[in-house]
């Protein structure tokens, strides 16, 4: 005996394994100044928008997985969530999870000590290449120059 | 479950849509979860006034004897009553004796078959006897028995009033078809489809239509593959139902430029000519052996007089308009 409740749940509600792993070193940088608003969350959701990896969680949903992560990295620590975020991905999409992480590294134009450190323990545990790491970092960096560069 | 003997002829006009989805072990679920569930999944539908939780909300098991209307306070366009149904004993087919046109959209009908063990049949009706209420009817059905399809457990789908197997994610895709006011015209119509190696010749016929558009469509036979004489059948139905065609006895249909005598002509066969149960378009081909004439009686067209053109062009929004117009004003 099967209830369709319990099935139409099961069958309808979206993987978010890959997702959450893609956006937990993001979600890691963005608490790395120590303090994370209704606006950073909002931002970081929007940024995951035009990914076709969050696309089919819908806004609501990337916003309930920011949520999750942040909790999940208060509760276990950093290490273990990054540790198995980098061990969940592909070599190809720990790049585009380091360029998430990146980016909002760098949405204010500024990178602080914090989210230098986040940055740099996440590039090692990924063993991102060197060519590969400077080619975020610069393509980030154009990304977010200023209007009066 | 179509119209009992008793029905009148009002309730006869006024086609029912039973679609039975086949699961691979017993289901419980109330009619409210069901509501829920379809104004979530087909939010396009104008369904409104819908209380999942209120009194009308009826626990089923497809275990037990099951025959529970649901949406039956909503108000729209397209909230009329749904009922769903199980009677312990019907709903199993034995593979060896199920004809193959009826699973020509699912080769591996069998294996299917073999994994069924209960199934609920979602019925339908229109409220009235309009090609749009019709519609309105065949997609309402669709879209409830899609969401017993996307559960894990669905195995198979007997579409009963085109008379034809389905695989529950074909009932998916028609359902997502009929919510973008389009008629998913390989799901909603079967197909009698004939080939007589010996003369060469091939035929084929629309099992369901009459309940869409209160016709069937008849390829006589012809040297063509049988291939062709389908697509003949649903694309003319396309024509006739979502594309605006309005055509008369002895139309003919071809690529722009084609001469009358080579293309396919369209006669319209009255119900009850021959004993046939409802009106019928037969398309018959230039190479065709069946003589029409013999069959209907002469064609009351008359040729264009020469250098004018009397082509019926089709009207590619019709029915979108039609099914929109209240929707978009």
């Amino acid at each position: 005996m099967a209830l369709f409740s319990r099935l139409r749940g099961g069958s309808s509600a979206p993987d978010t394994t890959i997702a959450r792993a893609v956006l937990a070193p993001a979600v890691l940088t963005m608490a790395a100044d120590g303090s994370i608003d209704q606006s950073e969350t909002t931002q970081l959701a929007n940024m995951c928008m035009f990914s076709p990896i969050f696309a089919p969680l819908g806004g609501d949903g990337v916003s309930k997985l920011i949520a999750d992560i942040l909790t999940d990295l208060q509760k276990r620590g950093a290490d273990a969530v990054i540790t198995e975020a980098v061990q969940t991905l592909s070599p190809a999409l720990r790049e585009t999870s380091f360029c998430f992480a990146m980016r909002v590294a760098m949405a204010d134009g500024v990178m602080d000590e914090g989210e230098k450190n986040a940055l740099s323990g996440t590039a090692s545990r990924m063993e991102l290449p060197q060519e590969v790491f400077q080619q975020i970092i610069t393509v980030v960096g154009m990304m977010q120059r200023p209007a009066t560069a | 479950m179509s119209a009992p003997e008793n029905a009148t002829d009002e309730e006869r006009k006024t086609p029912l849509f039973d679609i039975y989805v086949m699961l691979e072990e017993p289901l419980q679920f109330s009619t409210g979860e069901i509501e829920a569930a379809l104004l979530e999944d087909y939010p396009m539908l104008d369904i409104n006034g819908v209380d999942p939780d209120g009194p009308l909300n009826i626990a089923c098991d497809t275990d037990q004897f099951v025959t529970s209307p649901m949406l039956m306070t909503a108000k729209g366009d397209d909230a009329h009553f749904v009922t769903l149904v199980r009677v312990p004993g019907y709903g199993t087919w034995d593979p060896a004796q199920i004809p193959a046109r009826q699973s020509i959209q699912v080769p591996d009908l069998a294996d299917r078959l073999a994994r069924n063990r209960s199934y609920i049949c979602v019925s339908a009706g229109a409220k009235d006897d309009t090609p749009l209420e019709r519609f309105r009817a065949a997609r309402r059905a669709t879209c409830v028995a899609a969401l017993f399809c996307k559960l894990p457990g669905a195995v198979a789908v007997y579409w009963q009033t085109g008379d034809h197997f389905l695989t529950p994610e074909a009932v998916v895709s028609a359902a997502d078809k009929a919510i973008s006011d389009s008629y998913p015209m390989m799901e909603w119509c079967g197909l009698q489809l004939g080939q007589d190696a010996e003369r060469g010749v091939s035929q084929a016929l629309s099992v369901g239509l009459n309940a869409l558009g209160g016709f069937e469509i008849s390829f006589a036979a012809a040297p063509v593959p049988l291939g062709d004489a389908a697509n003949h059948v649903l694309t003319t139905a396309t024509m006739l139902l979502e594309l605006g065609h309005d055509f008369s006895d002895g139309d003919t249909l071809g690529v722009e430029g084609q001469a009358p005598e080579e293309s396919i002509r369209l006669r319209f066969v009255p119900e009850g000519t021959n004993g046939s149960t409802c009106d019928t378009w037969l398309l018959v081909h230039p190479q065709s052996p069946v003589d029409a004439d013999e069959l209907v009686g002469p064609s009351g067209s008359v040729p264009a007089p020469p250098g004018q053109s009397e082509e019926r062009r089709s009207d590619m929004g019709f029915f979108k308009r039609m099914i929109r117009g209240k929707r978009d004003s």
